[in-house]
């Protein structure tokens, strides 16, 4: 079920009126009846994945709060070995096809929705208890809504036991003042999403799907793919929360204007924060403060000194987190290289954070230099988009001769795609460019510190019906439903 | 009651949404010759309906067959109508009057597809009187859609201002209150009352000849039209109805050029047609024994390199047709 | 106090230590910075840092850190 499916807003309308019309001590089995509903619309079958996750972490956390190591061990193998399985077998098979004499074929799973987020939620939450940052939840049906909260299903946040749970749990009382942020909010995920990202994607697809000949196109691309899967992704994230928000619960924010990070480390921070958190508290420190990682601390610290030595191991766990960033993303790969590619680029910049500190010492430049802050800032955004040939081409050496094939003929020569057309233009280009021109303005002056989505919901209530009207008005006529070309079936 | 004043300004807004949107449907959304043959289909009664694609509304003369089998014959093929656009038909067709038998025209290129935003559908849902069938065509059909498509179908066609102007002539004329088809005809071709589409000979399209495979990637698009292909089968069989699958020949060079893909398309459909004991005929792989096989179709027969038949050649067609059935 | 500002120095000199107590919740320090001061405590006064203690709470300042430093000693 689509965020932007008709489907959907009925179940949005729903969950509304039935929350507050139901007697608070039957909500949660409500939402959880709506997110199965959910679930259940996008394969029956997958369900079953979703429980068995949900089952295994609910009772080994039981176990866990007694502070048994097995009982978080076998839920954790187990439902990190089903989403290996399911993901990660035709990378495995693919691998081992590579022994001679070896020719085994490719078996394909159809992938549960929001496995990797549900997986990741419900083993934080194991771990939260093992660590004892929160209590085991008694009932069942409770914990299956903390894991199945259908508006972060299919792609987060990723919320936390912790925070999320206590919501949950909760009864809120009817507030216009939520229903006005959240309609507000999955307004505007609508339109980054249906009016920017989707006609983004338009020249995407096409310049990555033909960039054998489309050459001279790979800045635009990647640039415009930057576009379409910021705007998607936080427009779909603003629609979670946007919908949560009606209700009474907030989720975690997941984007805070990543592309005015100032360093890649400081992108990771404010891009798919959520995942970040988690990466860091479940896995980051853990293997950073590691019995083995404090010998290598020692070991290095008496071979490279006090300096790198002490940021050696720091750098070590950094491509470990980032090689599972990178094979979370999917089992191909362009995605594992993307995340090292990542991962190597925070370690070196914080083995050599003493020796930059020192050059900007003797050249008389603080972090504060606006200039030097515009650079920093125009530096990451081009690092962070060389990452994004490997995010989005279908392999390596696609990522690489697109790369490479950049800096070969002119630079900004999008009409190539249809100079039959002008159209064409016209009617995908503008609708993106005054998008992201929205879009930049609200993102400058939120980091200015004036939240200018948070001063509209607290206009008038009829304006605010009227901007959501236009809002949908505005996808109507200028989003992308390209008739045009028919949609092949890969829905 | 305080709870409803807040909402008050959010409810109004919905309703003025609606408003506005059902006046720009009015204003943007063309009158189609699909309104004339829902509007048929639903008030008349024949002995043999035609149901299935462009092809179908191209070849088949539903006058040159009654000529040569004394029944009363409708054409309700239409471009854009894939396997469960024909489906809700026959069931809204059914619904006041049970045809003698239904000849289902077989186009294998729509199985390998589905279209995300097909304005045939959804016009033909906006024609439909209200009843069951309506309310289960759209649940299954446009539900799970996307809210533009649902909802604002105006997005779909030409918002200038020419068509409007046209748009608001036509509606408000007695054309569309009497569903002429007078609109339909121009040089290139001609709507006729009977649901005929005749291409004129003169009329000449696209004449490169597309590809087709069945593949991993458009499985799921073949499962899906082959399941409501098959709901047809097995809704006439019980209903006992009788049918006859067609398809209707193709340019020599389209066949030559994807020999395996209409192959693989012949196999399916005569399993399929053999399971509910329908009658088959493939003008582009005939089986041993049929009376046209050897027949050649010259790519002039045609309008374009998919099949589109001009109306001489779609005249000869059904008097073949007509007389084979 | 004084051997830990000398180590929190060390690793970022850019920041208010008398004073700042949002080191992490400003972004002063980053995970970065946090792991090597964590290495630094730990091989000078030759404690185990685990991950529960790995928390805001317990770094946004140096008097922060030093509470935890002297908790973890016993």
């Amino acid at each position: 079920m689509s965020f932007t499916s008709f489907s959907f807003f009925v179940l949005i309308a729903v969950c509304c009126a039935g929350y507050y019309l139901i007697p608070a001590r039957h909500r949660h089995i409500f939402l959880l009846a709506l997110s199965v509903v959910y679930y259940i619309a996008g394969g029956p079958v997958f369900l079953l994945y979703l429980l068995f996750a949900a089952l295994t972490t609910y009772f080994g956390a039981r176990v866990a709060a007694k502070g048994k190591k097995a009982a978080v061990a076998v839920p954790l193998l187990l439902d990190f070995g089903v989403l290996a399985v399911l993901k990660y077998t035709p990378l495995a098979v693919s691998l081992l096809n590579h022994l001679p004499g070896a020719d085994f074929p490719i078996v394909r799973f159809a992938l549960p929705l929001g496995i990797s987020f549900y997986t990741f939620q419900s083993a934080g939450y194991l771990l939260d208890v093992y660590w004892g940052r929160c209590e085991a939840e008694l009932s069942f049906p409770r914990y299956l809504l903390f894991v199945a909260f259908f508006p972060q299903l299919m792609q987060g946040p990723i919320g936390r036991y912790g925070s999320l749970a206590p919501q949950l749990r909760e009864a809120h009382a009817f507030d216009i003042a939520n229903i006005r942020r959240g309609l507000w909010r999955i307004g505007w995920g609508l339109f980054k999403k249906m009016v920017i990202a989707d006609n983004a994607a338009l020249y995407v697809n096409r310049i990555f799907d033909d960039y054998a000949s489309l050459k001279s196109l790979g800045i635009e691309g990647v640039l415009m793919y930057s576009v379409q899967l910021y705007m998607d992704f936080s427009g779909g994230i603003d629609v979670a929360l946007g919908i949560a928000e009606m209700i009474g619960i907030h989720l975690d924010e997941n984007f805070r204007q990543p592309y005015f990070a100032q360093t890649l480390t400081d992108f990771w921070h404010r891009w798919h924060i959520t995942l970040g958190n988690g990466m860091k508290d479940y896995l980051f420190y853990p293997i950073s403060l590691s019995g083995w990682m404090s010998r290598l601390r020692k070991w290095s610290r008496r071979k490279l000194g006090k300096e790198i030595g002490r940021a050696f191991p720091i750098g070590v766990a950094n491509l470990i987190i980032f090689f599972v960033v990178g094979i979370w993303h999917g089992a191909e790969w362009h995605f594992i290289v993307y995340g090292l590619y990542n991962g190597l680029i925070i370690a070196v910049s914080g083995l050599l954070t003493g020796t930059f500190r020192r050059w900007k010492k003797s050249l008389g430049i603080t972090d504060r230099t606006r200039w030097f802050q515009a650079f920093r800032m125009l530096r990451t955004f081009v690092i962070v988009n060389i990452s994004w040939f490997l995010d989005r081409s279908g392999s390596v050496r696609q990522a690489f001769q697109m790369f490479r094939n950049s800096f070969r003929g002119p630079i900004f020569s999008i009409h190539v795609i249809d100079p039959s057309s002008p159209s064409y233009c016209m009617s995908h280009f503008l609708p993106i460019l005054a998008g992201c021109a929205v879009v930049l303005a609200v993102s400058i002056m939120k980091e200015r510190g004036t939240d200018v989505l948070k001063k509209v919901s607290s206009l008038p209530s009829w304006v605010l019906a009227a901007a959501l009207i236009g809002i949908l008005i505005i996808s109507a006529v200028f989003g992308n439903k390209d008739v045009g070309g028919f949609i092949y079936a890969n829905f | 009651m305080r709870t409803f004043k807040k909402l008050l300004p959010f409810l109004v807004g919905l309703i003025a949404f609606l408003c506005i949107n059902s006046l720009l449907n009015f204003l943007f959304v063309p009158y189609q010759f699909t309104r004339v043959k829902i509007h048929k289909i639903e008030t008349e009664s024949f002995d043999d309906l035609i149901l299935g694609s462009s092809h179908g509304s191209s070849a088949m003369d539903p006058d040159v067959i009654s000529g040569h089998t004394g029944r009363s014959c409708f054409n309700a093929a239409a471009g854009g109508q894939f396997p469960c656009d024909n489906y809700y038909l026959l069931l809204d067709a059914m619904r006041e009057h049970a045809p003698g038998r239904v000849i289902l025209e077989y186009d294998p290129s729509y199985f390998v597809i589905r279209d995300g935003f097909n304005r045939n559908a959804r016009y033909q849902l906006h024609e439909m009187a209200m009843s069951g069938v309506k309310a289960r065509y759209f649940l299954d059909q446009f539900f799970p859609g996307d809210i533009r498509y649902v909802l604002m179908p105006w997005s779909l066609y030409s918002l200038e201002k020419s068509a409007m102007e046209n748009n608001i002539r036509r509606k408000t004329s007695d054309i569309y209150r009497s569903y002429s088809v007078e609109p339909f005809i121009d040089s290139a071709q001609a709507c006729g009352e009977n649901g005929f589409v005749a291409i004129a000979d003169e009329s000449s399209g696209e004449r490169s000849t597309p590809e087709l495979f069945f593949s991993e990637s458009n499985s799921r698009a073949v499962e899906e039209n082959r399941k409501y292909f098959e709901k047809i089968l097995q809704f006439l069989s019980e209903s006992g109805i009788e049918a006859v699958v067609v398809m209707t020949p193709v340019p020599d060079s389209t066949r030559d050029k994807n020999e395996a893909f209409y192959l693989k398309a012949h196999e399916m459909m005569t399993e399929l047609a053999g399971r509910y004991g329908a009658k088959y005929l493939d003008f582009v792989v005939p089986d041993e024994g049929d009376s046209f096989r050897g027949m050649s179709w010259d790519d002039e027969l045609f309008s374009d390199g998919e099949g589109h038949m001009r109306v001489s050649t779609a005249r000869s067609f059904s008097g073949l047709l007509g007389s084979l059935i | 106090m004084e051997e830990i500002l000398a180590i929190l120095e060390d690793i970022q000199p850019d920041a208010d230590y008398e004073n700042c107590t949002t080191l992490i919740d400003d972004g002063i320090l980053s995970s970065f910075d946090v792991l090597s001061i964590v290495g630094e405590l730990e091989d000078t006064y030759n404690i185990r840092i685990l991950p529960v203690e790995v928390v805001p709470a317990n770094f946004n300042s140096a008097r922060a850190i030093y509470d935890m430093v002297q908790r973890l000693r016993g």
